[in-house]
Order: C-alpha cells, then structure tokens, then sequence
C-alpha cells in the first residue's frame, strides 16, 4: 500500500506532507498503544525495566514527531518565501523595462546630438545666453526692355547674416550684415525712361541693416535702441526677401534704404508692444530717429495696428514726419514733411492680400503720394500667384510712374523660394510749362527670375 | 418568404452602416492635452486658453498671463500629438507654420519651439520651467510628474 504520493517534480507539496504527518502521528500512536498495553499483562519483575524501555521510546517517538513538526515549518516558509519572491520579481521586471525605455529615450538625445556636433568643437558666446545664427542668400537676372534700348544683367547678389542673442532675461539683440554686389536698373537716356541699363555702384557695399537691442518689459512694453526696419506699412516691415513674393518691393520703398516716402531704417529709438484682447491684437510701434542720409534731422512716426481674431484682417494706421534731404526736389535743401498713411492686411485660407497707402505734405517741392494693392492667391502648398497694381508719385515732377506686376513664386521646399516677375511700367508725360517738361510717355516691359535661399 | 429575408438582410445592413458611420470616428479619436507646468496661473475659457496657447506657441506672445517667460516645445512633425495640435490648436497647416517661422526668424531672429521626442524628457523639462509647454497624447500623461498640469483637451 502507497502511503504518500509524490509529485512529477519530485516535491512533496503541503497538502502531502500534511497528510505524510497525520499518517505518521496516528502511527505513532498505535505504536504508543501497543507498547502501554503490553507492560500491563507483563510480569512485576520485569515492569520496571519494560516501563524504563517504554520512555525510552515515547521520548524517540516525540523526537520525531517534533523533527517532523519542524520539517514541514521549513516547507511552508520556503512555500511562502517563493511567492514574496515572485511579487518582487514582477515589480524588479516592471522597474527594468521602465529604466531600459529611459535609456532608449537617453540614447536618441545622446545621438542627436552627437549628429548634430560630434567631435566639432562647440561655439561658445561670451556673454549671452544664447545666440542665434541665419540668413539667406538671393539672386536675380533681369532683363529690361525700354523704347529705345534693352539690357539684361544678373544684377543682384545678397548675402545676409543675420543674428539673434538672448543677452539674460528679457534683453536681446538682433543683428543683419549684409553684404551686396548688386546694379540697379537705371535708364540712359536724357529724359530717364526710354534706354534702361544697369548702374554698377563699384565692389559692392556691406551694410549694417539692422542691429538693435531690446528691452521687453513685458509684451505690452519694449524699448528698442539702434538701426531698425521703420514700422510703416506691411512691406517694409515684412522686408526680407524670403518673404516677399517680389523682392523688388513697390515702388515707393526704392531705392534700398532710401526715403521717397519715408526712410526705410531709423537709427534711433523705437517703443513697441502689444495688446491681447478677445476680438483681436492691438499693436503699436512709435520711433524717434535719424535717417542715415539726413544725419541732422530727426524724423519721428508711429503705426497703429490692429489685428482682427479669426477674420485675417489686420489693419493699420500710420503717421510720421521731420526733415529729408531731396536733391531733385529742392536742390539739396531738407525739407520738413508730414506723413500719413494706412494699410489692409487680408491673410486667410488661399487669399494673402496687401494694400497700402501713403502721403505726404512737403514744405518743399510737390505733395507725395503713393499707394499699391497685391493680391495674391495660393495655389497650394508650393505655388503663389500674385498681381500688383502699383502707383508712384515721388514729388520730383517728373509724371506720375505706374507699375503692373505679375508674378509667380514657388517653394519646392519651406526655405527655397523661386520667382518668375513681369512687370510693365508706365511713365506719364510732362508738359512743357512745368519745370522738369517736357518729358515723353514711356513704356517698359521687365522680366526678372529670382532665387532666395534662406539658411 | 425570400423577399422577408432580403429585406430584414437589408435593414440589417443599412443599420449597420448608420452605427458604423456614426461610431467609427468617435472610437478612433485620440485624446490629447497641453501640457503646463503646475504653477502656471493661465486661466479662462476653453476658447481664450486655446488662443493664448496659440500666440505662445508661434511666439507671438512671449508671457504667460503672471508675466511668466513662456517656454514652449514642440514635438517632431511626425509625431501624431504635433500634427493633432497643428490641425486643432493652431488652426494652420504645416506650411502655414513654416511661413510664419520663417518671418519670425528674419525679421526678429525668433526661432521655432525646440522639438522633443521622448514624452518623458518634455513633461520633466515643462516641470522644471515654469513657462514650460508641450503637448502630448493623453494616455502619456499616466505617471506624469506633480510638477506639470494639463491646461487644455483636444480630440482629434
């Protein structure tokens, strides 16, 4: 007979040794129960050696049941100990696969930036806290069809540094070196509109264009000091190339860093900020400065702008004055002038369209005025079509100059533009009883390819 | 007899199509959440929170409501919290954006939000900046550090 069983494992699990234990108890006490009948019907002489056996016995007997009392404490401690053991071992898996994906997240940073600086050395800055380094580049052909003559040259050549440094907190400085090789076209002939050409200035010119610092005191409040972009309008302040869908501008922003209008840089000072509210964004731009080419005057101005939520409209006002130097207009003396001005921003979905205008009342020579609208429509993600109906009365009296231009940008990718412009300009005639008549009508067709390359 | 079956087999379909075409989006919609740091105070509807994540994200407003420096990141492009954030958020398509940072960058020299790929180095950077923003999947947020907050739900 098969008392005990044994599992394929070769263990005994509790339930058997507790049945192992039962069997060996009652075992025991059969074998007690013969041994303490058996001295009773036994003889007086031999009682006390019998009874001296019998507690030899009883005493081995409890000794095993105490070993085996004692055997299955050690297997339930050990039964018990397994499972603490496997709960730790689930946490300690868990622990693990949590330090091997922070690891993994460790890695993909590390080898970030080991792509990105490897065994290069590092720039450091001196002071700031960061800096900031871009630009582009940009190039154009032109070709420019006159009455009496044409010419054709691949007349611009930009490249821009440009600069942004975190100096601590809530102070910066932004900075734009430009360095040009560039002609622009000019017309030869004696009334300066019927044989075009192209004016080379020499080997080219380097211009700081913009460097300011900045103080934010917050976003209602900064305070900016040196040569910046003057905030007028919606081009001037766009600017750059790679932004523009014609980096020639309109007329009254020519030419570069000049002042038909207004300057196009201030050195100076200029408070800007803005408002956040629930219909739309108010912001405001006021400058006090000199124009580089009229270092004695100050010039003055400011635009209000407001910023409609969710319609893409933004519209703006703009108000200016001091003194310029027109050495057509007045012979060289400044005249002090007045500016006015407003612009239409409509930027939403498809429709990027931009208007504005702006007059002048001059102390010297004849009123300015000047106005243009470009619309343009995105055909997709890569292709813009624009058109721009430009109007352009300098104050030299010389006719009013006309422009309709047509063009087509495309970005095969976000920092590539490339651009195809025609453009046909008109010059209105002079009489002969005004002081620069008589001047002919003239008509110029241009066509430019450009390319910017933003970095 | 036929013609029962063909209908109930009809209905049947058609039913299933409605509750297919009713369900499906809503099943397959994530969940996703702006992540703060705890102390940020920014407070309002969920309209004006959105649009004052917005002008944080693109820069266009460089404090918190407390005149906190905000501190936004970004997520790589194709990262589906991005694209989530992009579309709902933001309101703009990925060249829209581009457009707007490549202003940003010449005319101020403000550069796009640093990308972060690993959810957990972006709840941990947003905890220790106090600006600090970031947006992630909900399901990520399980585990989250005390020291961030979710300031505004989207689903996609």
């Amino acid at each position: 007979m098969k008392i005990i069983s044994c599992h394929v494992d070769g263990r005994y699990h509790i339930p058997d040794i507790i049945r192992l234990s039962r069997v060996g108890v009652v075992s025991m006490g059969i074998l007690l129960g013969s041994s303490i009948l058996t001295p009773a019907i036994a003889l007086d002489a031999d009682k006390n050696d019998r009874l001296s056996k019998l507690e030899a016995q009883l005493s081995k007997a409890m000794g095993l049941i105490l070993l085996l009392q004692n055997e299955i404490s050690v297997i339930k401690n050990e039964n018990s100990t397994g499972e603490a053991k496997t709960g730790n071992l689930k946490q300690i898996t868990q622990s693990v696969q949590e330090n091997s994906e922070r690891m993994d997240d460790m890695e993909d940073v590390v080898l970030d930036l080991e792509d990105k600086t490897g065994s290069r050395a590092l720039v450091k800055a001196f002071d700031a806290v960061s800096i900031d380094i871009g630009g582009f580049l940009h190039s154009a052909y032109t070709y420019v069809d006159g009455e009496s003559g044409s010419a054709g040259s691949f007349n611009r050549q930009t490249f821009e540094l440009l600069m942004k440094a975190e100096l601590g907190q809530s102070w910066s400085a932004f900075i734009a070196q430009a360095f040009i090789r560039e002609s622009a076209p000019i017309f030869q002939d004696d009334e300066g509109r019927k044989d075009p050409t192209f004016r080379i200035p020499g080997a080219g010119i380097s211009p700081t264009v913009i460097a300011w610092a900045n103080y934010k005191a917050s976003d209602a409040l900064n305070v900016r000091l040196g040569r910046f972009i003057t905030p007028h309008g919606i081009v001037n302040i766009d600017h750059f190339p790679a932004s523009l869908l014609d980096p020639e501008q309109p007329q009254f922003l020519r030419p570069f860093g000049g002042q038909t209008m207004f300057a196009n840089f201030m050195t100076g000072i200029n408070v800007h900020g803005q408002k956040f509210g629930e219909n739309g964004t108010l912001k405001y731009d006021f400058y006090l400065g000199n124009f580089v080419g009229n270092p004695e005057n100050i010039n003055y101005g400011g635009r209000l702008a407001y910023k409609i939520a969710g319609t893409g409209f933004t519209v703006g006002a703009n108000v200016g004055g001091g003194s310029r130097t027109n050495v057509d207009a007045v012979g060289g003396a400044s005249s002090n002038y007045l500016l006015y001005g407003g612009d239409l921003l409509y930027d939403k979905g498809n429709i990027l369209w931009k208007s504005e205008f702006f007059a002048t009342d001059e102390d010297l020579g004849e009123n300015r005025l000047t106005f243009y609208t470009q619309p343009a429509y995105r055909i997709n993600n890569k292709w813009t079509a624009f058109y721009r109906f430009d109007f352009l009365d300098d104050g030299t009296g010389t006719g009013d100059k006309i422009e309709h231009a047509i063009g087509l940008n495309y970005r095969p990718i976000q920092s590539v533009v490339l651009r195809s412009i025609l453009t046909l300009k008109g010059f209105d005639a002079v009489d002969s009883s005004l002081p620069n008549g008589p001047l002919s009508e003239a008509d110029v067709r241009s066509y430019q390819l450009s390319a910017t390359f933003s970095f | 007899m036929k013609k029962n079956n063909f209908k109930i087999v009809y209905t049947l379909t058609l039913l299933a199509g409605l509750i297919l075409t009713t369900i499906t989006p809503e099943a397959i919609s994530a969940e996703f959440a702006v992540v703060v740091n705890a102390k940020n105070g920014t407070s309002g509807s969920q309209e004006e929170i959105r649009r004052e994540v917005k002008r944080t994200f693109m820069k266009q407003q460089s404090s918190w409501t407390g005149n906190i420096d905000a501190f936004p990141l970004d997520r790589d492009p194709s990262n589906a919290a991005h694209q989530a954030f992009l579309k709902n958020v933001l309101q703009m398509s990925e060249q829209e954006l581009d457009a707007h940072w490549l202003s940003m960058k010449q005319q101020q020299g403000q550069t796009p939000p640093r990308v972060v790929g690993s959810t957990r180095i972006l709840l941990r950077l947003i905890g220790k900046k106090e600006g600090g923003m970031g947006v992630v999947n909900v399901d990520e947020l399980a585990g989250a550090p005390a020291s961030v907050k979710a300031l505004l739900q989207f689903t996609d």
